[in-house]
């Protein structure tokens, strides 16, 4: 497989070509994307084939291509791509992505004026989440990582005369900035203890136990807090919610998908690190437990739709986390895939429902949209069932496969709080879709809804079968093809799901669903009366648990404090009392010698006979 | 005859003129008054000639010539520093140094 | 003049006694405040100093002295305060502390001058034979083995005449 090189490249060449001369391009140069991508596609499909038979786990898989990058005298970088079953799968899942969704914008974004500019970015970012993930050495991950969050930053802000676009861009930028710094200092920290930016070579110094166990606990704990950044951890999530300032298959993509997912793919591609360390290990669970309720409460009172699916990403993240946290690789990745596809659905279908009502999106001003949009509304449901992990549905199998791993490895706080936040999940999806979908139109806009045209429709169609059907590649009933070609370090006889776990898990999902029923449709007065008694619970919530205006308060106080004094200190110090003040010295001093300068004759002749003393005074002294 | 006169104290003599030539260059005030130190300077600097020469110096002629030579030209500069006091004097009206500061800063 | 030891003392009493007026003089040249009486004090500093010369048998130049330096240049000064004569009186001086530099300068001068003439021991052990010289030994030397100074002094006298001329000329409107 050594023309893998060629898959993100493509993608790059279409930004080039679509920055350049898109403009002129019929259809704003959607169709160099789409080609470049779906080239990468089937590149990918083709590696896979190739990759089935060698039967090779995570971590473990030729790297097929290696060029010297950058030689300064002992360090040397290559640029390496690993091609193994991980990265395989994040290639498959990134490739077809882009491209269903990238077919999405054709008709979503049709009327926009920039739209060349739309499709180079994600082109672009296309390119550098495949770089990323095909990266074996840390360096070019890293430069993928943060081309990742350039285009990021690029489309979130894309419609950048709005202001709050601009200030939502700006938020997400410096909030993953804070992770980004975290991972730098990880590789730097595991290139001092072992000399290499390769992937392998580092695992290879691991295995023999060359590095101590305070740098491993170190340089994963720093790596996790970059993908903390990008993931949406808790509490670096806060940049997740107002990245919806974007263009919705912006929000798809990215903040649904695959950039998200950057930071699962991290800990998972850096499984045995993380795994080395007991430490490392617990702070992922923990991190990931606290994240997947946290956001699942605070989803329960948004009112803007795009907002609730934004909190259930962060969720869904965290879920993944702490199954990486709980030792499985598997799990997660599992998860992750199916979470892109109905994720994406989910938000293809807000999309939708904010195409065709010229931009409203609060659920609170929508209603009835089912007798107008059928397909819409069915596949929105399918995506929810999915998230929500009703049986048989994808989500069910890799959220099982998740709740069984914290199961089996006893750990009981996170197993039940998954099986909570599987109950809010459902709750809270349910609650949008009986309010939007079902009872009565509340607005003029969802009364003159229209169906969505069919180039949007039908990709909703396409991701809402694999949202049913692709869990099931996790599912024991079928041999679990997953777990065998996704898994850690070697065979294992993956564990019996337990019964109960199932159970209980499904149960939680209709608990869920059936409670949401029971206050949005069927109308108990529960409803209202909760809120109102709740009512500083629901302020509270509602103001995102005052993290903004914590992150805000310290920026205003700390950074800004800092900075003021920073400028101040270069402003009297350096530059008066250190520039200026050479000046200053100088000129005095000329000015104090002048004064010598009297234009008097004898005041000259006086200073040469002094000098002459002096000399004689001095050789006298010198030879007596 | 003269050696009963040690060449320190003729020596002596010659600095002590010098000397007070010295601090009527560097103290007085009137150009001309300048002039006159100087040339009390050059005396001096010939007493030194002479009484080295006579007393040292293997060839008795030598000193006895550069003195006349030092003789001739201080004559001269002399002429020329008063040609050129006349001159400021036509110009300024007095010959006070303290006004010749036009090389001041 | 001389007659053993007392020619020998005759001669060097007379020699203190002439630079101590000598000394005087120069003093008197220096220091006086009305200028005229300066320069006359610089003329008799300078006879004092032609009879030094004599002591030291040198005849011919004590001659050149009194001629040249106490006649013509002396008269040469005299003239020069009488051209330049303001009638007003004499200002303070600008700078106080001139008086004081100089003085201390002067003497600093004088003090590290006359400690290396009497360190150093310039006779080693040579006796002086000090007899006169006779004008025309002088003047032989001066022709023969000094003649190229000679000519030099002479275009010396030449530039400095031309310049006294061409200085202190009236500024004409013709020019």
């Amino acid at each position: 497989m050594s023309i893998a090189w060629l898959i993100p490249l493509i993608s790059v060449a279409a930004f080039v070509l679509l920055a350049f001369v898109g403009k002129r391009l019929p259809g704003g140069g959607a169709i160099v994307s789409l080609v470049a991508v779906a080239a990468g596609f089937g590149l990918a499909v083709y590696g896979f084939f190739d990759l089935r038979a060698a039967d090779v786990a995570v971590n473990e898989g030729p790297g097929p291509f290696a060029v010297d990058f950058v030689s300064a005298g002992d360090l040397s970088i290559h640029l390496g791509m690993v091609i193994d079953s991980l990265s395989i799968t994040m290639l498959l899942v990134v490739t077809f992505l882009s491209f269903i969704i990238q077919l999405y914008s054709v008709g979503y974004m049709r009327s926009d004026p920039r739209i060349h500019w739309f499709f180079a970015v994600v082109a672009l970012f296309t390119a550098a989440m495949l770089g990323l993930v095909l990266a074996n050495n840390l360096i070019i991950l890293y430069v993928s990582w943060e081309l990742v969050g350039l285009c990021s930053y690029l489309l979130i802000g894309y419609w950048w005369e709005r202001p709050s676009a601009r200030e939502a861009a700006k938020k997400a930028f410096v909030t993953t900035r804070i992770g980004d710094v975290g991972l730098l200092i990880g590789i730097l920290v595991l290139f001092k203890a072992t000399g290499s930016f390769e992937i392998d070579q580092i695992f290879e110094m691991l295995t023999a136990g060359e590095i101590p166990a305070g740098t491993i606990t170190l340089a994963a704990v720093l790596m996790f807090l970059g993908a903390m950044g990008k993931s949406g951890q808790f509490p670096l999530h806060v940049w997740l919610p107002d990245a919806m300032e974007g263009p919705t298959p912006v929000s798809a993509l990215i903040h649904a998908a695959t950039m998200v997912t950057a930071g699962v793919y991290l800990v998972a591609r850096m499984f045995p690190l993380f795994a080395a360390s007991e430490a490392a290990m617990l702070v992922v669970l923990t991190i990931g437990t606290i994240t997947a309720i946290f956001a699942a409460v605070l989803a329960l009172v948004e009112t803007d739709m795009k907002r609730v699916l934004a909190y259930s990403t962060i969720s869904q993240l965290g879920y993944m986390m702490f199954a990486l946290g709980a030792g499985s690789v598997t799990a997660a990745m599992l998860h992750l895939a199916g979470h892109a596809f109905f994720k994406a659905l989910l938000f293809l279908g807000a999309g939708a429902v904010m195409h065709g009502t010229h931009g409203i999106v609060d659920i609170d001003k929508l209603g009835g949209l089912r007798k107008k949009m059928p397909v819409t509304t069915w596949t929105f449901i399918i995506g929810a069932l999915s998230l929500a992990g009703f049986p048989l549905f994808s989500g069910f199998w890799s959220k099982d496969m998740i709740l069984s791993t914290a199961y089996d490895g006893g750990h009981w706080v996170t197993f039940a709080v998954g099986v909570v936040t599987a109950a809010l999940t459902a709750f809270y999806m349910f609650r949008v879709i009986f309010r939007a979908f079902f009872g009565e139109a509340r607005s003029d806009e969802a009364r003159n809804i229209h169906q969505a045209e069919p180039i949007v429709a039908i990709p909703l169609v396409v991701l809402a079968f694999f949202a049913i059907v692709f869990g099931w590649l996790g599912s024991p009933l079928v041999g679990a093809p997953f777990g065998a070609f996704v898994f850690t370090g070697h065979h294992t006889a993956e564990h019996g799901e337990s019964i109960w776990v199932v159970l209980i898990s499904s149960a939680a999902a209709i608990l869920g669903i059936l409670a949401a029923y029971s206050v949005y449709q069927a109308q108990n007065p529960g409803a209202a009366s909760i809120r109102s008694a709740a009512g500083g619970l629901h302020t509270f919530l509602a103001k995102r648990a005052y993290m903004d205006s914590g992150y805000q308060w310290l920026i205003d106080n700390v950074s800004m404090g800092l900075a003021r004094f920073v400028a101040v200190f270069d402003r009297k110090v350096v530059n008066d009392a250190g520039i200026d003040g050479a000046g200053a010295a100088v000129r005095l001093s000329g000015k104090g010698l002048r004064r010598g300068v009297t234009g008097l004759l004898y005041n000259y002749a006086a200073l040469m006979v002094v000098g002459i003393v002096v000399l004689a005074v001095a050789v006298l002294l010198g030879s007596g | 005859m003269i050696e009963a006169i040690p060449l320190d104290h003729v020596v002596l003599v010659a600095t002590a003129l010098f000397g007070i030539g010295l601090y009527g260059v560097l103290s007085r005030r009137n150009a001309v008054a300048i002039l006159m130190a100087i040339e009390l300077m050059l005396n001096a600097v010939n007493i030194n000639f002479i009484a080295f020469s006579m007393y040292v110096s293997p060839d008795p002629t030598v000193g006895q010539i550069i003195a006349i030579f030092v003789i001739t030209v201080a004559a001269a500069e002399v002429a020329l520093g008063l040609a050129i006091v006349l001159q400021i004097f036509r110009n300024k009206s007095n010959i006070n140094v303290d006004d010749l500061d036009l090389l001041r800063w | 003049m001389e007659r053993e030891i007392e020619g020998m003392n005759f001669a060097a009493a007379l020699f203190y006694i002439l630079s101590g007026i000598a000394i005087v003089a120069a003093l008197g040249a220096v220091l006086a405040r009305n200028i005229v009486y300066a320069a006359l004090s610089l003329v008799g500093a300078m006879v004092m100093i032609a009879g030094i010369f004599f002591i030291l048998h040198a005849d011919f130049l004590a001659l050149v002295q009194l001629l040249i330096y106490a006649g013509a240049v002396g008269v040469l000064l005299i003239f020069g305060l009488m051209l330049t004569n303001t009638g007003r009186p004499v200002t303070g001086p600008k700078d106080l502390w001139q008086r004081p530099i100089a003085f201390v300068t002067a003497v600093a001068f004088m003090l590290v001058a006359g400690y290396v003439a009497v360190s150093t021991d310039w006779m080693q052990g040579v006796v002086p034979q000090l007899e006169r010289v006779p004008p025309a030994v002088l003047a032989n030397s001066l022709f023969r083995n000094w003649a190229l100074p000679f000519e030099i002094a002479s275009l010396v006298l030449l530039v400095a005449m031309i310049g006294t001329i061409v200085i202190s000329r009236r500024e004409t409107s013709s020019d």
